[in-house]
C-alpha cells in the first residue's frame, strides 16, 4: 500500500486509542516506579476522548482529523503530557494542507515534523530518557523507508521496531527532565513511560496497516 | 501556602464564576468555554493587541488581580498549583478575536512556557498572531553567568504586562509590543528575601518549591540592613546606566505586616537616592507564592522608551501600582 486515505487513518487512530486506554494498567506501573504514577491516567483520559471525538463521524482530509486528534488531546489532558503528545498530532498539520490522501514521504515528514517541534517545545533532546528517545527512532526510521520507496506495511513495521529499541535504549539512561529526573540512579534499568507510550502508538500503527 | 476550604478540582472555575458575578464591573467569565477558567475585561477590544497573562492555580492575586484597565486584557489560570492550560490561553484569544494579535506573557517556569508556546503554536492554525515574553526576573533562580533564559519569573510579571499594556493602548503594533515587553524583561530582576526571626538571619534567593536559599546573612536583619543588601545585591545583577532610572517594587509575603513593605520601599528609595535615579517605587501585596515572612523586591531599569509606557496607575484590591 502506497497511500493513506482518511478512513484508514482514523481506523489507525481509533486503535491507538483502544491500545492506550487497555495499557493503563501496564503506564501506571512503569510511572510509579520512576515518576508520579499519573501518565497512564492522563492517557487514559486522552485518547478515551479521542476515540469518542473520532467514532462514528467521517473526514474530508487527513489535516482536519489529525487536527481533530490533537486538540482533542491538548483540551482535556492537561500537564506536560498534554503538551507533548497534542504537540506529536499538532506540530506537523501545515504539511498536510491541501492533502486528501497521504504518501509514505508524506506521513514520515508529517512525523518528522511533529518529532523536531516536541525536541524544540521540550528542550530535549536523545538520552534524555523521553518519549523522545523512542520518538525519534520512528521517526528516522520512517523517513528511511520513505526514500527507499518502501510501502506502508513495511514502513510500520520497521517503525514499530525502532520504536521498541528506542524503549530498550531508554533503560540504560539516567532521567534529565520532568519529575523522574529526582530519582536519579534508581531510573537505570527502568523504560521511560513516555517512550512506551510512543512505541504503543507505532504498535498501533503496525497492526492496523499490514 | 495557606490551607484552602475550596475544593482543589473546581476552585479555579469557581473563583472565575465568582468574581464574574460578584464585580462584573471589572470581571466578566466565558461560561461557554471548554474548562471555565478564562476572565476578561468586560469589554474586548479586538481593534488593538490584547494582552493575556497566564500563571498556576492558587497564586492569588496572580492572575486575576493583574486584569484591569492599564493592565491585562485577559487571565487564564490553571488549576491549583497545575499551569495554566493551552488550550484556555488559545481559546481566550479566540473569543477576544484581535485583529492585530496578542502578546502571551507568563512567568518562565516549564509548565507555563510549555502551555503558553502550544497556545501559539494553535493561534497559528487559525491564523492569529501571537507572540511570547516569558519574565525571567528571578536573579537568583540560575547560577552566576547562566544565560538569563534558564531563570525563573516573580514579580517582574507586573512590569511587562503594565509596560504591554501601554504599548497596545498606544497602538503599537504586536510586533513593537513584542519588544518593549522584551526589552523590559531583559532590564527587570528580582530578589527573594526571606527572614528567620529566630536565629535573626536573612535568606536570599529561596524557592517557593522548598529550594533552599543561595545565600544566608547574618548581620543585616534590619530593614536597613535588607534595603542596604537588596539594592546592592540587585544593582550588581543589573548594572543600572546613568541614563537609566529604577523603578522598584516591593511585595511581602503572605506572614509580613503591610506596614513594613512600605517601611522597606521607603528605606531602599532612600539608600538608592544619592546612587542613582529612582522612578516610581511601588509596595502591597502582588503574590501569595511564599508563604513566608519575607519580601519578593524587583528592580526595573528604565530608560526613557521605557518610562512613557510606565506612567499609569493602577489600583487592586491587595496594591496599587
Amino acid at each position: 500500500m502506497d497511500h493513506l486515505t482518511c478512513g484508514q487513518l482514523q481506523e489507525m487512530l481509533l486503535k491507538v486509542s483502544e491500545k492506550i486506554v487497555t495499557s493503563e494498567p501496564l503506564l501506571t506501573e512503569l510511572d510509579t516506579v520512576i515518576g508520579d504514577g499519573d501518565h497512564g491516567f492522563g492517557m487514559r483520559i486522552g485518547f478515551s476522548a479521542v476515540a469518542k471525538e473520532l467514532t462514528g463521524r467521517s473526514w474530508n482530509s487527513p489535516y482536519d482529523l489529525l487536527k481533530e486528534t490533537g486538540m482533542t488531546l491538548i483540551r482535556v489532558m492537561g500537564g506536560t503530557s498534554g503538551v507533548i503528545f497534542g504537540t506529536l498530532f499538532i506540530g506537523g498539520l501545515s504539511s498536510l494542507e491541501g492533502k486528501e490522501s497521504l504518501s509514505v514521504q508524506d506521513f514520515a515528514d508529517y512525523i518528522d515534523m511533529g518529532t523536531k517541534s516536541i525536541a524544540r517545545r521540550g528542550r530535549t533532546s536523545r538520552g534524555d530518557k523521553t518519549m523522545y528517545d523512542a520518538l525519534i527512532e520512528a521517526s528516522e526510521s520512517l523517513l528511511a523507508s520513505a526514500s527507499s520507496g518502501e510501502s506502508f506495511e513495511a514502513a510500520f513495521e520497521k517503525a514499530y521496531a525502532a520504536a521498541k529499541q528506542g524503549v530498550e535504549n531508554t533503560k540504560s539512561m539516567l532521567s534529565k527532565k520532568g519529575r523522574s529526573k529526582n530519582f536519579k540512579d534508581k531510573t537505570l534499568g527502568h523504560p521511560d513511560t513516555g517512550a512506551v507510550s510512543v512505541s504503543l502508538i507505532f504498535e498501533a500503527f503496525q497492526e492496523t496497516i499490514r | 501556602m495557606l490551607p484552602y476550604i475550596s475544593d482543589p478540582n473546581t476552585s479555579t472555575r469557581e473563583l472565575v464564576e465568582a468574581l464574574a458575578s460578584i464585580c462584573p464591573e471589572r470581571f466578566r467569565s466565558l461560561p461557554d468555554s471548554f474548562n471555565g477558567r478564562i476572565l476578561l475585561r468586560p469589554v474586548v477590544c479586538p481593534d488593538r493587541v490584547n494582552v493575556i497573562v497566564s500563571a498556576g492555580g492558587g497564586c492569588h492575586p496572580l492572575s486575576y488581580g493583574y486584569l484591569g484597565d492599564g493592565m491585562a486584557d485577559a487571565c487564564i489560570n490553571g488549576n491549583r498549583r497545575c499551569a495554566p492550560s493551552a488550550y484556555d490561553i488559545y481559546e481566550a484569544a479566540l473569543k477576544i478575536g484581535s485583529s492585530s494579535g496578542n502578546l502571551l506573557i507568563y512567568n518562565n517556569y516549564m509548565g507555563d512556557y510549555l502551555n503558553n508556546d502550544l497556545a501559539a503554536e494553535l493561534l497559528s492554525l487559525e491564523h492569529i498572531p501571537c507572540a511570547l515574553c516569558g519574565a525571567t526576573d528571578d536573579c537568583l533562580s540560575a547560577p552566576p553567568g547562566a544565560p538569563r533564559g534558564e531563570r525563573g519569573g516573580q514579580t517582574g510579571l507586573l512590569y511587562l504586562i503594565k509596560i504591554a499594556s501601554a504599548c497596545a493602548r498606544a497602538g503599537l503594533s504586536l510586533k513593537e509590543v513584542s519588544r518593549i515587553a522584551h526589552k523590559a524583561n531583559e532590564r527587570m530582576s528580582t530578589l527573594t528575601v526571606t527572614m528567620d526571626y529566630e536565629r535573626q538571619l536573612v535568606h536570599l534567593g529561596e524557592g517557593f518549591s522548598g529550594e533552599p536559599p543561595v545565600s544566608t546573612h547574618a548581620d543585616c536583619f534590619s530593614i536597613d540592613g535588607i534595603a542596604e543588601l537588596s539594592f546592592d545585591t540587585l544593582c550588581r545583577d543589573l548594572k543600572p546606566a546613568p541614563s537609566e532610572k529604577i523603578y522598584m517594587m516591593v511585595s511581602r509575603m503572605t506572614l509580613t505586616h503591610p506596614e513594613d513593605a512600605y517601611i522597606l520601599a521607603s528605606r531602599i528609595k532612600q539608600y538608592a537616592g544619592p546612587l542613582h535615579p529612582v522612578g516610581r517605587v511601588d509596595a502591597g501585596f502582588y503574590t501569595n507564592l511564599y508563604h513566608a515572612q519575607g519580601f519578593l523586591i524587583t528592580f526595573l531599569c528604565a530608560d526613557r522608551e521605557l518610562e512613557q509606557y510606565l506612567q499609569g496607575r493602577f489600583y487592586s484590591d491587595t496594591f496599587s501600582f
